[in-house]
């Protein structure tokens, strides 16, 4: 507990962002009300994704595990991020932000906040995916990351 | 006669442009261009390093940097498992020596000429290195360039003014023209006096925390250019010049665009008054290997290559012939998996980042048909861990990053027995073993020089299986 409100705080300080502010509210304060609230199952698993189902919260399956895998192919060379630029991606939008946040899928769920907006951002033309050199399906994992979309933009906050 | 070619990187490209030439019936598969993307803006085809070729970079007299011509042949001379040794046979008597001279100046303008219509040239000659800075503020020894880097060669400058523009990330002037002065000292030539110019550029000009692949996209644009123009004519008009312009070089940060480099080099070159050129540069603080990726895909299209964004599955193989490729289904669709039949296939399918050798159960393997792998010292590595093939010194030479097939003279791969595996399957590129790009930086060299041989000998495949 205190150490998840650290790892809050040092998001927060880092980054100010809003949404981080939101998910740490959800996962802290949330969770005491929504398990509580429901009489208790014998699958403790089932109960979890039933209470978290309305926050995009899925358990991992076996093709997201293999598109982070391909994902950790990303050696950062940033071509993504440059032909995204040159064919005119959106403002922001940075395929390279998206690969790394795939890759780090279980690790921190948190900071995937940050980059998630993007992905809605993503015209999936796949321009980056013709210049990556390790071949990262990176269409797919903003698609991925996109789907994850409800946790990181909750109602109302931006 | 339908020849496939596997893997998009220049090695594929060359090749697919070759056979295409030669009006033979061409498709490339490729899922992705490979190593290629990260070039750094030159062409090098013999071994430049000293640590590498244990050549001095300098001759006996110390006047001059060593030229193309000669490190090439003592790479022929030094390396028996090179893959030039391989092309042009080990040294002795010149024979090696010219056959490989002539077919890296036919193989440059065969490139320059697939690039040129896209504003790339290749520049350079075997007769005298270029010495070209870059961004990390390091000298290279190369012997070709591409439009951006070529025209900055450091030899002949009697001053180089290293521009900074306020902002751009991955860039940093100072200490880039600090390093530049102690890499000349450490070579031992005349050194230009290096001079750090800020570029007066408009607030805002640099958006986006300075990332040089907007700044980049931004020069693509009219307006954008003309704003650096101005900038660049701005510094220039107020200084009194001690030094004429053809002895004088601005040397710029990579951030000249993606594509049309040579009209706004001349158009800067008149703005400045001197001789304008970028640094070298790897992505993502370089716009270089996108401009060659680029003009490589214009080329494809003109001249007719079909183009298959896919991935290979499998190869098929009758006895000692391969017959067709097993494409992956594409996203999304329903149809079943596609087959592309061939009477020649030509596997360009790079190293680890093209996809070419992969580790897999625990060793490094050749992914479609599990060719044997050799290190430079010919030692068998397929099915070997890949730490097992690193040290953790980062001096001296990496047995992994050398690994690859190894070809007959052919450039067909071999099999355990020292003999062809298949009568008509071929490879180029950095899938041939025996060198390591990755220190060496001559990948784009062999690339070339390697696929454009492939596609000859798979025309003459083709003539004698027709005649």
């Amino acid at each position: 507990m205190i150490r998840g409100y650290r790892g809050f705080l040092r998001e927060f300080s880092r980054t100010g962002s809003a949404r981080a502010f939101w998910l740490q509210v959800r996962t802290g304060v949330a969770h005491i009300v929504r398990t509580g609230r429901r009489p208790r199952g014998s699958d403790a698993v089932a109960l979890f994704l039933e209470n978290y189902r309305e926050d995009g919260i899925r358990l991992p399956d076996a093709a997201r595990d293999a598109l982070r895998l391909e994902a950790q192919r990303c050696t950062a060379c940033g071509l993504c991020t440059e032909e995204c630029a040159r064919v005119g991606g959106a403002p922001h939008l940075d395929p390279m932000d998206a690969v790394a946040a795939a890759s780090r899928l279980a690790i921190d769920i948190v900071r995937l906040a940050l980059p998630i907006a993007d992905a809605a951002a993503c015209s999936a033309c796949a321009a980056c995916e013709a210049v990556c050199p390790a071949h990262i399906p990176i269409a797919r994992v903003q698609a991925d990351l996109g789907s994850l979309g409800a946790m990181a933009q909750p109602a109302g906050i931006r | 006669m339908r020849v496939l070619v596997i893997g998009g990187g220049l090695a594929g490209a060359a090749a697919a442009l070759e056979l295409a030439s030669r009006e033979l019936a061409v498709t490339l598969v490729s899922a992705g261009v490979g190593a290629t993307a990260l070039s750094w803006g030159s062409l090098d085809v013999a071994v430049p390093s000293p640590e590498i070729s244990g050549l001095p970079l300098r001759d006996a007299t110390a006047t001059r940097l060593l030229s193309p011509r000669e490190r090439l042949a003592a790479c022929l001379r030094t390396r028996p498992r090179h893959p030039y040794a391989t092309l042009f046979g080990r040294s002795g008597g010149g024979a090696a020596e010219s056959a490989a001279a002539d077919a890296v100046k036919s193989a440059a303008a065969s490139l320059d000429g697939w690039l040129a219509p896209s504003g790339l040239r290749v520049e350079g000659g075997l007769d005298a290195a270029r010495l070209l800075a870059n961004v990390r503020g390091a000298v290279r020894v190369s012997d070709f360039a591409f439009t951006g880097p070529a025209e900055g060669d450091l030899q002949g400058a009697a001053e180089v003014e290293v521009a900074t523009v306020a902002g751009l990330a991955q860039h940093a002037a100072r200490p880039l023209a600090r390093a530049l002065a102690a890499e000349f000292a450490a070579i031992g030539l005349p050194r230009p006096s290096f001079r750090v110019v800020p570029l007066p550029l408009p607030a805002g000009f640099v958006v986006d925390g300075g990332s040089p692949a907007r700044v980049a996209a931004r020069t693509d644009t009219e307006e954008g250019l003309r704003v650096l123009l101005a900038a660049v004519a701005a510094r220039h008009r107020d200084e009194v010049r001690r030094v004429d312009g053809e002895r004088r070089l601005l040397l710029l940060p990579p951030i000249l665009g993606f594509s049309g480099v040579l009209g706004k080099l001349a158009r800067l070159r008149e703005a400045a008054g001197c001789r304008v050129a970028e640094c070298l540069g790897a992505p993502p603080a370089s716009p270089a290997g996108l401009r060659l990726v680029g003009a490589l895909a214009a080329a494809l299209l003109r001249e007719g290559v079909v183009v298959e964004r896919a991935r290979v599955r499998a190869l098929e193989r009758t006895g000692r012939r391969v017959r067709a490729v097993r494409l992956q289904p594409r996203e999304g669709s329903s149809r079943a998996e596609e087959r592309l039949e061939a009477e020649a296939i030509l596997l360009a399918s790079g190293r680890f980042l093209g996809g070419g050798l992969a580790e897999r159960e625990g060793g490094v393997h050749e992914t479609l048909l599990d060719l044997p792998l050799y290190d430079e010292a010919g030692v068998r590595v397929d099915g070997s861990a890949a730490n097992r093939l690193v040290r953790a010194s980062p001096e001296g030479p990496q047995r992994l990053f050398s690994s690859g097939v190894r070809t007959d003279s052919r450039l067909r791969p071999l099999g355990a027995d020292g003999e062809p595996l298949f009568e008509n399957l071929f490879a180029a590129g950095d899938l041939i073993g025996g060198f390591d790009p990755s220190t060496e930086r001559t990948g784009l060299g062999v690339a070339l020089l390697t696929g454009l041989r492939a596609a000859s000998e798979i025309a003459r495949l083709a003539e004698e299986e027709s005649g």
